[in-house]
């Protein structure tokens, strides 16, 4: 105790402001409150995380954005929608300033749909409206995001991310059409809703 | 007197209840995140204990992209933006570049001014856009016959000259950009939906406007200056975009864009930013 009386800092606050008992009742108290918040939080991630299949993009695919155009999984032949030998289908896009390439996308209904985004100059946004379809397309970076649509028609596909004095000017769409209307495609074609 | 009482003696349980609780949160988070939120991915069945890892740390290697068969391989252009290809456009020598420029007047006009409305005027051009056209028709990339046959004849290093030439000639299209010129022109109906389009573009069919990328509010490399250039020539490059007979623009660029445009919207882009004949002799 000497100790504690020679330093400054150490020395005893003045008791009996507030009975000690009562403040340590507080801080348990409070301690209760925080711990149950952080349970709760905790709780809502794993739930909505596994309940509504909320990922975060953790793909590190790397990619020089500099030359997408000239071959590999995102030369200009292989844009749009594959068919994959399990059934599901595989959307190859490219974003750039100031366009989503292919500007129409054609997936069917009930199908598991993987698409994979590669941007071309600057980081843009992938969102499909009504969905939970979200990520940031990051140049340098292979986005991909996993779903499937139950509902028909035509999803809005707007870049949600500045990208620049065309921004406003970016966005395509997502056309899910029934299984039967949705064409066969060999291994080697793809398909998208552009019109030529 | 307690809160000084042995804080630091091993017989008080709440530093090690404190720490014990933080490195639970840990140890929770750690578990929830490698072990139990990433195993479930949508569409695929649950990941194993390694995978499910690897997936949280980011590492993908091993599910990777689909390794399916491609269709054949069709670019638009040889020419990326890299900085070695930066690096060649900048070590273009305008002096070399005016000798062989001299091959070019009979058609593009004495220093790069065009006489023909289908022959596109050169004065002041972007150095980067005389360099890939130039290797686009080189490589068949953009077909037409009588340029392949002058490009195949010149080697990379001369296009890069005689693109730094027209450059750095003067009154030409990056000075009619300059002078604003383009607000000027007629005040016709047409045109003010051609200037909506050019400045605004159209975000009902998401078309980006046109001086996002030529300027003047954004300039995006490859993208050539359009002001002061032949209206004929604009209009019949956006022709070609949207039939696809012109297939040389970057990640589809052009192409996506033409292809939204009416006919009639392409005929009120081209007058809107070519010039008439009238401005194009005053600024020579």
């Amino acid at each position: 105790m000497a100790e504690t009386e020679t330093n400054p800092l150490r020395r005893p606050l003045p008791d009996g402001i507030v009975p000690e008992g009562e403040v340590t009742r507080t801080e348990n108290r409070w301690i209760a409150i925080v711990l149950g918040m952080l349970g709760v939080m905790m709780a809502v991630i794993v739930v909505t995380g596994v309940t509504n299949a909320l990922h975060p993009p953790s793909n590190v695919e790397i990619i020089d954005p500099t030359t997408l155009h000239l071959g590999g999984e995102f030369a200009e032949s292989n844009l749009g929608t594959a068919a994959e030998p399990d059934g599901s289908v595989t959307v190859r896009l490219i974003a750039e300033q100031y366009n989503f390439v292919p500007e129409c996308v054609r997936v069917p209904a009930d199908t598991p749909v993987k698409f994979r985004l590669s941007s071309a100059d600057v980081i843009h946004g992938f969102l499909l409206v009504g969905t939970n379809v979200n990520t940031m397309v990051v140049p340098g970076f292979v986005a991909e995001v996993r779903t499937s649509f139950n509902a028909l028609g035509d999803y809005r596909m707007p870049c949600h991310e500045f990208c620049g004095v065309g921004h406003q000017g970016m966005w395509a769409h997502v056309n899910v059409v029934p299984k039967g209307r949705f064409p066969h495609l060999s291994t080697t074609e793809r398909t998208s809703c552009v019109q030529q | 007197m307690a809160r000084d009482k042995g804080v630091l003696r091993l017989t008080n349980p709440w530093p090690r209840f404190a720490w014990l609780a933080g490195a639970a949160i840990v140890g929770i988070s750690l578990a929830l995140g490698f072990l139990v939120l990433d195993r479930y991915q949508q569409n695929d069945p649950p990941l194993g204990l390694w995978g499910a890892i690897c997936w949280g740390l980011g590492i993908t290697a091993d599910l990777g992209p689909a390794r399916e068969a491609a269709p054949t391989l069709r670019t638009p252009s040889r020419i990326a933006w890299t900085s070695s290809t930066l690096g060649q456009i900048r070590a273009g020598d305008a002096q070399h570049g005016s000798f062989i420029a001299l091959n070019c007047t009979a058609c593009h006009g004495e220093g790069g001014m065009s006489q023909s409305t289908f022959i596109p005027t050169l004065t002041g051009m972007d150095p980067a856009v005389i360099f890939k056209q130039l290797d686009d028709y080189r490589s068949g990339k953009r077909p037409w016959g009588v340029m392949g046959a002058i490009a195949k004849a010149l080697s990379i290093r001369d296009s890069a000259d005689v693109a730094a030439y027209y450059a750095a000639r003067p009154n030409g299209l990056a000075a009619i950009a300059h002078e604003g010129s383009l607000r000027g022109e007629s005040r016709s109906k047409e045109s003010d939906s051609a200037r909506h389009l050019a400045f605004m573009g159209d975000e009902q069919r998401g078309i980006p406007p046109c001086t996002a990328c030529h300027g003047p509010h954004g300039y995006k490399i490859g993208a050539p200056p359009l002001a002061g250039q032949h209206a004929a020539y604009i209009e019949r490059q956006l022709a070609a975009f949207a039939q696809r007979l012109r297939q040389n623009d970057i990640n589809e660029q052009m192409r996506t864009i033409a292809m939204q445009l009416t006919p009639s919207e392409m005929h009120a882009l081209a007058a809107f930013y070519g010039a008439p004949e009238s401005s194009r002799v005053a600024n020579k």
